[in-house]
Order: structure tokens, then sequence, then C-alpha cells
């Protein structure tokens, strides 16, 4: 197991953080850390997949080979940067001298990120979906080397019916000779941790970053969710870190924060392709591109989002009849406008609170006094873009569940995967509240 | 009631502190909910009002370390307790605790989580002004929804996340088999009995995904365990069960999802087999191999095996 850790260690440390340095100069030493597993871990996946549909057989050796054509390059790019990264970071950890309530606090997400990977590094593969879908498919490429011939191989459409980012992070521990790639979901979790608390740095107080990041991370789904080899947890963490960049985009303006938001968000489809909320972003950013005159940022964000979301799209439809998501848009946007029906709203309202609005607990009534008290005291002025994504991202939930009902006779039995798609907005609900704390120091 | 009166009391914290640990102890010696059934409030609710007004108001000197010592001592001691009771039930049965000592030692959780909170916020004291007015009326309620959460997520996140610490430190030399047996229970030593008693190559007829075999009918899941092994699904009912060609297994299964009814074994038809290879009852061995057997549904002495035609 050490080689298959050591490795996926080495893909976040020697192609992720060369990227964060070179893509975001200005970033938190902890978030950067965070962000150099994602990235890393993101970047090498679909390179396995892309060399190997062109011809490279999945093995450790081509695998060590990928690594070296990617980094050198990358670090040699990066080398001051690198340099100077690391003395940032010696530095910080030196300077860093916590009081009782952040040592608390510290203590608090340690035994958190401590008890998932005990959770990962003892539990094997055993969850219902990873078995029959996400794992199957990583001792399948590992043992015949090729994803198509895998694929095409394997009976059914069902195997297609995922993105491989979990599938192939699988595969990278299985040929390093490692038994259980669980801990790649605690991995994940801790990743979320640091981006987080790096992503609050950049506005409120430390203090303060500590204490939502431990909220955060408390959220019993979110918990038992690295524990397991889902793809919820990973699809949260792209796509909600994504969307939260892309408001510390629209607050800074630094492209380098708008590249970040479109690599996460095309990973996030990398991971689930099902959920459109991606469009959600991509809408908002228009509409600030055409308000601010500010095109070429429709341009940046496209070149680096696309080509991870065709890429996929583009083998389903080689592979099976599977429709496209366009296809499945244009198909829902007849339903929205032929069938308004008064009554099955009612149902789907009632759904939605089951099934997501319930489970979400006490944070959804914090992000709503949040809001309430943003909109009186009129702070709402500096925030409102993150409150714009959410509610973006909530209408499509609604209108989403609302054209699943009308094409599945089934959609109500399953509250559950409702449940873990909204997970999302967990991040998007802690991040809102922290804001209007920017002011506030304890 | 002047509230400003009332808050501003130096009794008023220290007397709210007291009444929450007394509270929270009854719903841990009593059972969960007592104080909501009979106070019509949570005890949980009273824990966040402490903490919130500790937090806004702040302790005066003199209560605050007075009020921190007694926290050290009550965290130390409720967190080696309550570690003390985690690893006694882990190491017996579900309720072991409370069929032996009496009392919802889960409760423990809140009374260290109010102790370690008090303790944090307690702190703060030091470096921030103490304020309660009209202006930041809706921050409390912030603070409060805020403390609330967490309050509530930790509850049920340290919980699971210190029971399978817990039960792992008690079980480290498990290995793969018994830790699948532990989450699927005998359905995982029944896929590891065919695996171990069917070649590569073979062909084996599964029951069909309806209840009660749900997940031995779930030919996904199956395959997980007997790939590379050729798995053909049939309806509840084996068409013309005389022509399954020599060599193909037959799953005997006694279905796992029932519910009012008795579980039903597969297959539900008579078959001519050449072997019947039937599974020990408690793992995943081979409990004995009988030649030239004919299946009836009617006998139920074997509920898991495998029929070789």
């Amino acid at each position: 197991m050490i080689p298959a850790i050591l490795f996926i260690l080495l893909i976040s440390l020697g192609i992720g953080l060369p990227l964060t340095l070179i893509i975001a100069p200005k970033h938190n030493v902890a978030g950067r850390l965070g962000l150099s597993y994602l990235l890393g871990i993101g970047i090498f996946t679909l390179l396995m997949y892309v060399t190997n549909l062109l011809g490279l057989k999945l093995t450790f050796l081509n695998n060590i080979l990928i690594f070296i054509a990617v980094s050198i390059p990358l670090v040699f790019l990066a080398r001051k940067k690198l340099i100077n990264y690391w003395n940032e970071h010696r530095k910080s950890v030196k300077n860093f001298r916590p009081d009782l309530t952040e040592k608390i606090i510290l203590f608090a997400i340690m035994f958190l990120v401590l008890s998932s990977f005990i959770a990962t590094f003892y539990w094997p593969v055993y969850i219902w979906d990873s078995l029959t879908l996400y794992d199957f498919r990583a001792h399948l490429f590992s043992q015949t080397g090729f994803i198509k011939h895998a694929l095409d191989a394997s009976y059914n459409g069902y195997y297609l019916s995922y993105p491989l980012l979990t599938s192939l992070s699988h595969t990278i521990v299985y040929l390093t000779g490692g038994n259980n790639p669980q801990f790649i979901y605690s991995l994940f979790y801790m990743s979320l941790g640091l981006v987080f608390y790096g992503q609050l740095r950049e506005f409120v107080s430390g203090k303060y970053s500590l204490l939502f990041t431990l909220v955060l991370i408390l959220v019993p789904q979110i918990f038992n969710q690295s524990a397991v080899s889902y793809t919820n947890l990973p699809y949260m963490i792209f796509f909600a870190l994504g969307a939260i960049y892309f408001y510390v985009w629209n607050k800074k303006r630094s492209t380098g924060y708008l590249m970040l938001s479109a690599i996460l968000l095309g990973f996030s489809v990398w991971t689930r392709s099902v959920e459109p909320f991606w469009m959600g972003i991509f809408m908002l950013l228009i509409l600030t591109s055409i308000f601010r005159k500010k095109f070429l940022d429709i341009f940046v964000f496209s070149f680096f989002f696309f080509p991870v979301q065709m890429v996929w799209e583009n083998f389903k439809s080689l592979s099976t009849s599977a429709i496209p998501t366009t296809g499945i848009i244009r198909g829902s946007a007849t339903i929205l406008t032929k069938y308004f029906n008064f009554q099955k709203i009612g149902e789907v309202s009632n759904y939605v609170y089951q099934s997501v609005i319930h489970p979400w607990g006490l944070i959804f009534p914090l992000f709503l006094a949040v809001l309430i008290y943003s909109l009186i005291i009129g702070e709402i002025r500096n925030t409102y873009m993150i409150y714009l994504i959410v509610f973006v991202l909530l209408a499509m939930l609604f209108a989403g569940t609302y054209v699943f009902s009308f094409t599945f006779a089934t959609w109500s039995q399953i509250p559950d995967s409702a449940s873990r798609m909204a997970m999302i907005f967990y991040p998007l609900f802690m991040y809102s509240v922290a804001l209007s704390f920017v002011d506030e120091h304890i | 009631m002047n509230l400003r009166r009332l808050y501003q009391n130096p009794y008023f914290l220290p007397a709210l502190v007291a009444i929450t640990y007394v509270l929270l102890i009854l719903d841990t010696i009593k059972y969960p909910g007592f104080v909501a059934k009979h106070l019509f409030i949570d005890a949980k609710l009273f824990l966040v009002a402490s903490v919130t007004a500790v937090f806004v108001l702040g302790l005066p000197d003199r209560t605050r370390k007075i009020i921190n010592s007694l926290n050290v001592v009550i965290s130390s001691v409720i967190g080696i307790s309550y570690i003390f009771f985690s690893v006694q039930e882990s190491l017996h049965y579900t309720n072991y605790v409370f069929s032996k000592f009496h009392f919802n030692f889960w409760g423990l959780i809140y009374i260290l989580l109010f102790s370690i909170l008090l303790i944090a916020v307690g702190h703060l004291k030091n470096i921030r002004e103490p304020k309660f007015n009209k202006n930041n009326f809706g921050k409390i309620i912030i603070y409060f929804l805020l403390f609330y959460t967490l309050v509530v997520n930790f509850g049920i996140t340290f919980k699971n996340a210190l029971e399978n610490d817990i039960y792992v430190f008690l079980h480290l030399s498990n290995n793969y088999d018994q830790k699948m047996f532990h989450q699927w229970g005998n359905y995982y030593n029944y896929m590891k009995f065919v695996k171990d008693n069917t070649p590569e190559n073979a062909t084996i007829i599964i029951p069909p995904q309806t209840n009660p075999w749900l997940s031995s009918g779930n030919i996904l899941l199956d395959r997980y365990f007997l790939f590379p092994r050729n798995l053909v699904q049939t309806g509840l009912v084996i068409d013309d069960p005389d022509k399954l060609f020599k060599g193909a297994y037959v799953m005997i299964y006694k279905g796992e999802w029932c519910n009012s009814r008795d579980c039903e074994i597969w297959p539900t038809q008579t078959i001519k087999a050449s072997e019947l290879i039937t599974k020990d009852p408690n793992s995943s061995s081979v409990q004995k191999t009988i030649k030239n057997y004919i299946y009836n549904p009617a006998i139920k002495e074997y509920p898991f095996g495998l029929l070789k035609i």
C-alpha cells in the first residue's frame, strides 16, 4: 500500500502543486496544498484516459512515464515559485501561534480527518455502487490495460453511466500494488478542509475561518461520504470549490481564479456528468462578462472547462447510443415549457423538502438567517454574487427534479440519491454564512 | 421581566451554565429527550443558549477562571469516561452500557462538548468586548444557529467517528473476508463459496432480481465477486431446466430481503444435477457434496449451495 500512497502524494506535489503556482500565484499556503491534490488527481486521471485512448496501456510503468513527462516541465516552469512556496510554508508554520480556542478547533478538525483515514485504511471497498460500478471498472482497467476494450466488452451501457475520475484513481492504486484505494476519499476530505479554509482566509479572520471549516467538515453526510467510495464527495468538492473560486474571481478579478474555477468545474463533470449544475455557473459568467463587457473571460473559462467536458461526452456517444447531456437539456427545456402542472409542482416541492432541504438540517436555516440579516443591514451589496450562485443552483435543482418527475416513473423513490446530489450546497451555504463575518474579529 | 437587568446580574451566566449541566446530566441518566418531554425544551437548546450567552456577554474575570478550571476537570473526566464506555459497548453488544450501568452514555458527548465549548468561548473574553444590544440582535441569532449547527452535527459525527475508531482498534487483525462479512453478512460468505467452488470460465445461473433476492439476484453486484465467470439471469422459473448445458452451475440461495413472509429458496423447481455442493451455514466453506442429486424445492435442508448440471 505504501508505494500507492506515495505515488498519489507524488502526483499532488509533482503535478498539482507546480500547476497551482503557475495558475494562481497568490494563494493561501494551506489552501494551495489542498488544491494540489485536487488538481493533481484530476489531471493525472484525465491524462491516463487520453493516452490510453491513444494506445498507451494502463500499467505502473506507463503511469511513471506520464508522471515524469508532465511533472518535469511543470516543476521546471515553477521552480522559483516552488522554492518561495516552501520558504513561505516553513515561515508560516514557524510563525503559527494558535491560541487556546484555535488549538481546540484544530484538534477537532484533526480528529475528524484522522478518523476518516482510519476508516478508509481499514475498510475495503464495500459500498454497493462502488462494487457494481466504480471499483469494478478499476479492476477491469487494471486487468485489461485498455479502457475502451474493457468498457466495450463489459455487457451493457451501465458501465458508461458515470465518468472515470474515481475509477481511474482506484486504478492508479491497483497498478501501484495497492489493494485498498479508499484512502483517496480521505485525501479529498482533507483537501476540502484545506481549500475551504484557504478561500475563507481571503476575506475572513483566521479564527473564524477555522471555525467555519470545522462546522463544514462536521456535517455528518460529508464525514460519512469521506469513508466510502462514492462519487458524491469528490463531485461536491470539485463543484462547490469551483463555484467558490468563481466568486473569488468575481471579487478579485484575477484571471487565475477563473482558470481554477473552470478546471475544478471541469473535473466535477469528469466525476459525475449527470448533474448539469455547471451550466448555472457558466450562465452567470456569461451575464457577468456581458455586463462588464469583458468577453475574454468566457473564452478563458471555455478553454479550460469544455475540453474536459467534451472528452467524456464524445467517448460516451462513440461507445453507446446514450443521449449526450446537450440532448437531455433540449428535452428538459421542452418538458418545462410544455408540461406546466401545479399539482406536479406541489409534489416536487414536497419531495425536495423531504429529501433535500430536511436532510440539510440547521445549515439551511442558518444560511437563510444570514441572508435576511445581510439584506437588512445592506451588507448584501458586497456578497450578492455568492447568493446569486446559490439561488441559481437551487432553481436548477428544483427544475431538474421537476423534469425528472416526468421522465422517470420512479423519480420519487430515490430520496437518498437526491440528498447526496444536494451535498454541493453545504460548502456554498457555509461560505455565504462565513462571508457575513468579514469585519468580525474574535 | 427586565431582560437587561437579568443578563447584567453577575449570577445569571453561572446559574445558566449550572442549570445546563444539570439538564444534560438528566438527559444522560434518564433517556435522550427526557428534558424535552418534561420541560418542552431540548437540553441541547439550553447548551447552545448558554454558549451563545457566554460568547456574547463574556464572564467576569473571576467567575471565568473558576468556570474554566472546573470545565478542564469536567472535560477530562467525561472524555475518559466516554472512551471507556465506548470501548465497553464495542467489546460486548449494542446497549451493553445501558443494560449494565443503566444510563445513556452517548449523552456524555454533549456534556463533553459543553465543557469544551465553554473553555474555547470563555477564553475569547480576553480579546473582545462583551456586547448585547438591539444593533447586534440579528448577529446573536446567527451565532445561536451557528452554535446549534455545530452542537447537533458534532453529536452525530463525533459518535460515528469514535465508534468506528474503537471498532477498528479492537479488530485490527481482521482480514479482508472478515471485514466484508461484517459489511455484507452471509451474502459475502456465499459469494466466496461460489468463487472457491467454480472455475473462472464457469457459467452460473443466478436468482431473479426480485424480492427476496435483491442482492443475490443483482447481476452487477454478483459480478464484482465472481468475475470473470459468466453469470446468466433467468426468471423466477428456469425454462426447461433439463436443457441446461452440462457443466453449468445453478445457485441455491435463500433470499435475503424478507419482510413478513418466509424467505424463499431459489430455484423454485425440480432440477437434475450431477452434483450438489452445500455451503456451511456459518462460513464460506463446503458443508458436503452429493453426486447425482435431484434438487427438490420442497426439501429445504440446504438453503445455500450450488447445483452442477
